[in-house]
C-alpha cells in the first residue's frame, strides 16, 4: 500500500529540498510525497489525501502549525497522523507545546537533511 | 435650631432638675433616717413616759389612800374630844352647885346634912334638864344624885366592862389622882345597847368625897364615822376607776391578802383565784411579787387571754404594783402592751410630719434660689449657641452677681476679639484671594508645561520602549528569516554532495580522465565548504540570538537538577566527533562520576562546557586538553586546561567582552572559527546563575579557564529573583504558575515589560504558598502541572476567603474548560497582546480599551467590547445602556451629536483626558 508523507512549509525552497530529500524513500517504500504551502491548504491536504506522516512547520500565514496539529488531533478520524514539527532554533518553549498538544517530534532549522531522511524512514516503519 | 442645640438646651434644663432632683433624694433620705430615728426614739421615749406616768399614777394613788385613812382618823378624835368636852362641862357644872352647897355649909347657913342633901336634890333637878346628865357617886359608888330618881341609891361597884374591870372603881381611882382633872375612859360593855362603848368622864370633889360622873354612848359617833369612812372609800373608788391607762388599762387596789377593793369590773374576789396563763403562778403572787421590788422596777409583763375584735386571744399585757405601807394594801396598774404602744405612731408622726413639712418648704425654695441663680448661665449658654452658630453680634447679659457676672463679662470680652479676629480673617481672605487668583493662573500655566513635558518624556519614552521591542523582534526575526535560506542552502548542498557522490563520482570513477576527477574532488570540496560555512553562519546566529537573549532578559532557562558527569561527558563526546584535522590533540576528562547533582539549564551548562572546549580544541595544535571538575562547599568548581598558545596578560580579561578574539599567536596565521561571543556566552550564562568565570595562563604556554557556580544555582537565581521581584518596583503583582520553565520566563518577560512585578511557581503546591505570603492581585495558571494540577489549585484558591477573589487567569493549550473556576482564559501557543489584554481587564485596568458598552439591564449587564467604529454603528441602531469611552475616543466620536441623537443612551468619558479647557 502506498504511504503518504505530507510536507506542509511556505517557504517555497524548504518544501522543495523537503520533498527533494525523501524522494530518496522511493527506493526503499512505496511511497507518495504530497506538498501544501500553508496552514489551510494542509489541513486540507490532511483531509482528502490521509496521510500517514506529516512534516509541518509552525509559522505559516493562515493557520499556523498549532492549529493545524490541534485540529488534526481533535478530529476522530484525523488523529492518528504522525506529524512531525519543524521549528526554528531558540524556541524550545514551542517544541515542547508541540509535543504537549500531540505532535510525534520536531526538528530544529536549519535541519540535516539525512536526519530527516532517518525519522521519516523510522515513522514509515513505525506506521506499517 | 438643630437637635445638637436641642440637645445643649436639654442638658441646660436638666442641670436645674438635677440638683432639684438630688435635693429632693437627699429630702426623702433624711426623712427616712429621721423616720427610723424617731421611731426608735419615739418608741422608747412613749414607752418611758408611760412607764413613768404610771408610777406617778401609783404614787398619787397610795397618796389618796394614805390622806384619806388620815382624815378619817382625825374626825374620830374631834368628835371624841367634843364629847370629852361636853361630859367634862356638864361634870363642871354639878361641880359648881356642890361647891355653893359646901360652901353654905362652911358658913353655916346649912348644915352638913342639909347642905348634902339640897345639893344633891338640885344635882338631881338640874341633870333631868341637861342633855348630858351628870351624876354622882360617893366613895362606895352608890349613886347619890342622877336625873333619874330610881337610880338614886343603887351601887355601881358591879358595873364591869368587856374585861371585867369594875368601870366606875376605875373611873374614881383615877379622878382621885388626877385631882381635879377630868378623867376621861371609854368602856364598853359585855351586853347592853352600847356595843360601840360609852365614854365615861369622872370629876372628884374632895370636901365630900364624891365622885361626879357623866356618860356619853359611843353607838351614834362611831354610825357617823362609819358612815363618813365608807362614803370616802366609795369616793376613793369611783376616782380610782376614772383612771384609764391607755385605752382600756386600769387600776385595782386589793387588801394584803388580795381580796379586791376596788376595780372596774369585779368585786369581792381574791386574785388567788386568778392564775396567769403561760406562767405557773397566780395573779395574787405575781402583785406581791412585783411590788417588793425597788421602785421603778416594779413592773412586769405578762400574757392575758381575752379575745379581741380581731379575733386574737392572747395579749401582752404590763404591770405595775405596789404596797401602801399604812394600809398594807397593793395598789396595782395594768395596761395592754399594745394599746401602749398605739402611741408611737402618733408620737411619730407628731414629729415626722412637721420635720416633712419643713423639708418640702426648705427644697421648694432652695429651688425657686437655684432657678434663679441658674438663669444668667442658662442666658449664657444661649449666647455660647449663638457666637458658636456664628452669630457674634449677641451679647451675654453683664448685670448677673458674683462669679457669673465675671464670666459674662469675660465671655464677653471673648466675643469681641473673635468680631476682632474674624475681620481681620476676613481681610486677610480677601488679600489671599486675590493672591490665589494670581497663583493660580502661574500654577496652570506651569502645570501645562510640565504636562507638554511629561507627554514628550512619555512619548520619547514609549518611542524608546517600541525601538526595543523592534530591536528584539527584529533579531527575532532576522535569526528565523536567515534560517531559512541557511536550511536550504546547507540541505541543497548537502543533496547536491550525496546525488553527486552518488549519481556522477562513479561514472566520473570509471571513465577518468585525470582532471574529471580532480574536478569531482574540488565540487565535493567545494560542496563541503558550503556546508562547513553554513554551519558556522548558523553557530554565529545561534550565539547571537543567545547573547541577545540572555542580555535582554528573554532567555528561556529550562532549570532542572542534572549529573554534571553526564553533560561533562556529552561535550567531550560532541568535541571529539570532530577532531580538527592536523592536530595530534588528547581530550582528557577528569569530571569524578560522584558529583552531587547540579540544578541550573543542563543545555546552557553543556553551551558553557562546549564553549571551553571548543576553544581551547581550537587553540592547541598539540599536547592535551584536560577538563577537570570537582565540589567544595556547595560550589561546583571547573578547569579547562589546554597546552595552545595561551592567552596574554592584558587579555586575560578582555576574552570574556563580546567579539573579542584572540589577536596574537597563531590566530594571525590562521583565522579563528569562533564568532568571539562563546566566552562571553559562557560569562553571562555562569552569572546568571551566581556563578563566575576567569581566565589564567602564561603565554605560549597554554591556558586554563576556571569556573565556579553554586551547585544549586537555580534556586539561588530564584531566591534572588524573588526578592527583588516582590520588593522592586510598585506595579501589580502577578503569580505566574507554569511547570514549564520556558513558558514561565516567557510570561515573565512579557509580563515585566508591561510593568507588572512577577513572582513566580513551578506547580500548584508552591503556588498556593507564595499567594498566601504575596497576596498577588493576579494569577496566571497552566493547567496540566505535577504536584498539583490547575484545576485543584484554582479551587483551593477559590476555598481560600484571602484569596477567593483574586483574579485567576487560566494559560493553556487545552483552552476553555468549565471545570476550573477562572476569570478568564488565555490559549497557548501565547499572543502577547491578547494576555496583556486579558490582564488589564481582570485587574480592571481597561483605560486602553478602545470602547465598551455596557446594556442597562441591571445586574445582568453584559459588558461589550467595541471598536469606536462598531460604537458608531451600534449606537445608531438604537443602543440603550451606558457606553465608556476613553478620553481620548471621545473626539473622534462627535459625542455632543450622538448626544444629541439618541436621548436613551448614557455616554460617560473617562481615562486620559487631554485638557479640560479644550472641550
Amino acid at each position: 500500500m502506498t504511504k503518504k508523507i505530507l510536507i506542509v512549509e511556505d517557504e517555497m525552497h524548504i518544501r522543495s529540498l523537503l520533498a527533494q530529500t525523501l524522494e530518496e524513500l522511493e527506493d526503499e517504500f512505496e511511497v507518495e510525497i504530497i506538498t501544501a504551502a500553508d496552514g489551510e491548504e494542509g489541513l486540507a491536504a490532511i483531509r482528502t489525501a490521509r496521510p500517514e506522516v506529516v512534516f509541518l512547520d509552525i509559522m505559516m500565514p493562515k493557520l499556523n502549525g498549532y492549529e493545524v496539529c490541534r485540529t488534526v488531533k481533535s478530529d476522530d478520524e484525523l488523529k492518528d497522523t504522525v506529524i512531525v514539527l519543524l521549528t526554528a532554533k531558540g524556541q524550545e518553549a514551542d517544541r515542547k507545546k508541540g509535543l504537549e498538544i500531540g505532535a510525534f517530534d520536531y526538528m530544529t532549522k536549519p535541519f540535516d537533511p539525512d536526519e530527516v531522511l532517518a525519522l521519516a524512514k523510522e515513522l514509515l516503519h513505525l506506521s506499517d | 435650631m438643630t437637635r445638637a442645640n436641642a440637645d445643649h438646651l436639654a442638658l441646660h434644663q436638666s442641670t436645674f432638675w438635677r440638683l432639684v432632683a438630688a435635693t429632693l433624694v437627699m429630702s426623702v433620705l433624711t426623712a427616712a433616717g429621721a423616720l427610723a430615728v424617731s421611731i426608735w426614739v419615739g418608741s422608747s421615749l412613749v414607752s418611758g413616759i408611760q412607764d413613768h406616768a404610771t408610777l406617778v399614777l401609783l404614787r398619787n394613788t397610795i397618796d389618796l389612800i394614805a390622806r384619806s385613812r388620815m382624815s378619817m382618823e382625825e374626825v374620830h378624835n374631834m368628835e371624841l374630844a367634843n364629847a370629852r368636852g361636853l361630859l367634862d362641862l356638864a361634870n363642871r357644872h354639878a361641880l359648881a352647885e356642890l361647891q355653893a352647897y359646901r360652901a353654905r355649909e362652911i358658913s353655916g347657913a346649912l348644915s352638913p346634912h342639909r347642905a348634902r342633901e339640897q345639893a344633891f336634890a338640885r344635882l338631881s333637878e338640874l341633870a333631868a334638864l341637861s342633855p348630858v346628865p351628870p351624876s354622882v357617886l360617893d366613895a362606895g359608888l352608890t349613886v347619890v344624885a342622877h336625873a333619874r330618881a330610881a337610880m338614886i341609891g343603887r351601887n355601881m361597884t358591879a358595873y364591869l366592862d368587856r374585861e371585867g374591870l369594875p368601870v366606875y372603881g376605875e373611873l374614881l381611882r383615877r379622878a382621885r389622882t388626877l385631882d381635879g382633872a377630868a378623867s376621861v375612859y371609854l368602856a364598853t360593855f359585855p351586853d347592853g345597847a352600847d356595843q360601840d362603848g360609852v365614854l365615861v368622864s369622872g370629876l372628884y370633889f374632895p370636901p365630900w368625897d364624891l365622885l361626879i360622873r357623866s356618860r356619853m354612848s359611843m353607838g351614834p359617833i362611831e354610825a357617823a364615822l362609819a358612815e363618813l369612812n365608807r362614803s370616802s372609800f366609795n369616793e376613793l373608788k369611783a376616782r380610782i376607776r376614772e383612771i384609764g391607762i391607755a385605752k382600756s388599762g386600769y387600776m385595782t387596789i386589793t387588801d394584803q391578802d388580795c381580796n379586791v377593793l376596788a376595780h372596774p369590773n369585779i368585786e369581792d374576789r381574791n386574785l388567788r383565784e386568778l392564775p396567769v396563763p403561760g406562767k405557773n403562778t397566780d395573779m395574787c403572787a405575781m402583785i406581791v411579787a412585783t411590788a417588793q421590788r425597788e421602785w421603778g422596777e416594779n413592773t412586769v409583763r405578762y400574757d392575758w387571754d381575752r379575745p379581741d375584735d380581731l379575733g386574737h386571744f392572747t395579749h401582752g399585757k404590763i404591770m405595775w404594783a405596789t404596797q401602801e405601807p399604812t394600809t398594807g394594801w397593793y395598789v396595782v396598774a395594768t395596761a395592754y402592751v399594745s394599746e401602749l404602744e398605739a402611741g408611737v405612731p402618733r408620737f411619730f408622726r407628731s414629729i415626722f410630719l412637721p420635720s416633712l413639712m419643713s423639708i418640702v418648704i426648705l427644697g421648694g425654695a432652695l429651688a425657686l434660689i437655684l432657678r434663679s441663680m441658674l438663669k444668667p448661665v442658662r442666658e449664657l449658654t444661649a449666647t455660647c449657641r449663638a457666637v458658636a452658630g456664628g452669630d457674634l453680634e449677641r451679647i451675654a447679659p453683664e448685670d448677673a452677681p458674683g462669679e457669673i457676672g465675671y464670666l459674662c463679662r469675660r465671655f464677653n470680652e471673648m466675643i469681641r476679639s473673635l468680631r476682632d479676629l474674624r475681620d481681620l480673617n476676613a481681610r486677610r481672605r480677601g488679600e489671599l484671594e486675590t493672591l490665589n487668583t494670581d497663583l493660580e493662573r502661574i500654577v496652570r500655566l506651569r502645570t501645562r508645561a510640565v504636562e507638554r513635558k511629561a507627554r514628550k518624556l512619555e512619548e520619547m519614552n514609549n518611542r524608546l520602549q517600541e525601538l526595543d521591542r523592534m530591536k528584539s523582534a527584529f533579531l527575532s526575526s532576522v535569526s528565523h528569516e536567515l534560517r531559512t535560506p541557511l536550511t536550504s542552502i546547507m540541505g541543497f548542498a548537502k543533496l547536491i554532495a550525496k546525488d553527486f557522490r552518488g549519481g556522477f563520482l562513479p561514472e566520473a570513477a570509471g571513465a577518468p580522465p585525470r582532471h574529471d576527477r580532480r574536478k569531482a574532488d574540488r565540487i565535493l570540496e567545494n560542496l563541503h565548504v558550503i556546508s562547513d560555512e553554513g554551519e558556522r553562519l548558523t553557530r554565529l546566529i545561534n550565539d547571537v540570538l543567545d547573547l541577545a537573549r540572555i542580555e535582554s532578559g528573554r532567555m528561556q532557562w529550562r532549570d532542572e537538577e542534572f549529573s554534571f558527569h553526564d553533560v561533562a561527558a556529552r561535550a567531550v563526546d560532541a568535541l571529539r566527533v570532530s577532531p580538527r584535522r592536523g592536530a595530534s590533540v588528547r581530550l582528557v576528562s577528569e569530571v569524578p562520576a560522584d558529583l552531587p547533582p547540579v540544578r541550573a539549564d543542563a543545555d546552557r551548562i553543556l553551551q558553557v562546557l562546549v564553549n571551553l572546549l571548543g576553544n581551547a580544541v581550537k587553540f592547541t595544535q598539540r599536547g592535551s586538553i584536560r577538563l577537570r571538575a570537582c565540589h567544595r562547599d556547595g560550589w561546583l568548581q571547573v578547569e579547562v586546561a589546554d597546552t595552545g598558545a595561551g592567552i596574554r596578560r592584558h587579555e586575560l580579561l578582555q576574552v570574556f567582552d563580546k567579539f573579542h578574539q584572540a589577536l596574537g599567536g597563531d590566530t594571525l596565521l590562521q583565522k579563528p572559527a569562533g564568532t568571539g561571543l562563546g566566552l562571553s556566552i559562557c560569562h553571562n550564562i555562569l552569572s546568571r546563575y551566581g556563578g563566575v568565570i576567569w581566565a589564567e595562563s602564561e603565554f605560549g604556554r597554554g591556558a586554563t579557564i576556571r569556573f565556579e557556580m553554586p551547585v544549586d544555582g537555580a534556586s539561588a537565581v530564584a531566591a534572588e529573583r524573588l526578592k527583588e521581584d516582590a520588593a522592586g518596583q510598585d506595579g501589580p503583582l502577578v503569580l505566574v504558575v507554569d511547570d514549564e520553565p520556558a513558558i514561565r520566563a516567557f510570561l515573565v518577560d512579557v509580563l515585566k515589560d508591561a510593568g507588572y512585578r512577577v513572582l513566580t511557581a513551578p506547580d500548584g503546591a508552591a503556588a498556593l504558598e507564595l499567594a498566601k505570603e504575596f497576596r498577588p492581585d493576579l494569577i496566571t495558571l497552566d493547567v496540566l502541572m505535577p504536584v498539583l494540577d490547575g484545576r485543584e489549585t484554582a479551587r483551593r484558591l477559590r476555598a481560600d476567603p484571602d484569596l477567593a477573589r483574586t483574579p485567576i487567569l487560566v494559560v493553556s493549550i487545552l483552552g476553555e474548560d468549565e471545570d476550573i473556576p477562572a476569570d478568564a482564559v488565555v490559549e497557548k501557543p501565547i499572543d502577547e497582546e491578547t494576555l496583556l489584554a486579558a490582564v488589564r481587564r481582570l485587574l480592571q485596568q481597561e483605560e486602553d480599551a478602545p470602547g465598551a458598552l455596557r446594556d442597562r439591564a441591571g445586574k445582568d449587564a453584559s459588558v461589550e467590547l467595541v471598536t469606536p467604529a462598531e460604537l458608531a454603528q451600534r449606537l445608531r441602531q438604537g443602543f440603550d445602556g451606558v457606553a465608556l469611552v476613553p478620553g481620548n475616543l471621545a473626539k473622534a466620536l462627535d459625542l455632543k451629536a450622538l448626544a444629541r441623537n439618541t436621548g436613551a443612551i448614557h455616554i460617560t468619558r473617562f481615562g486620559d483626558d487631554d485638557d479640560p479647557d479644550e472641550l
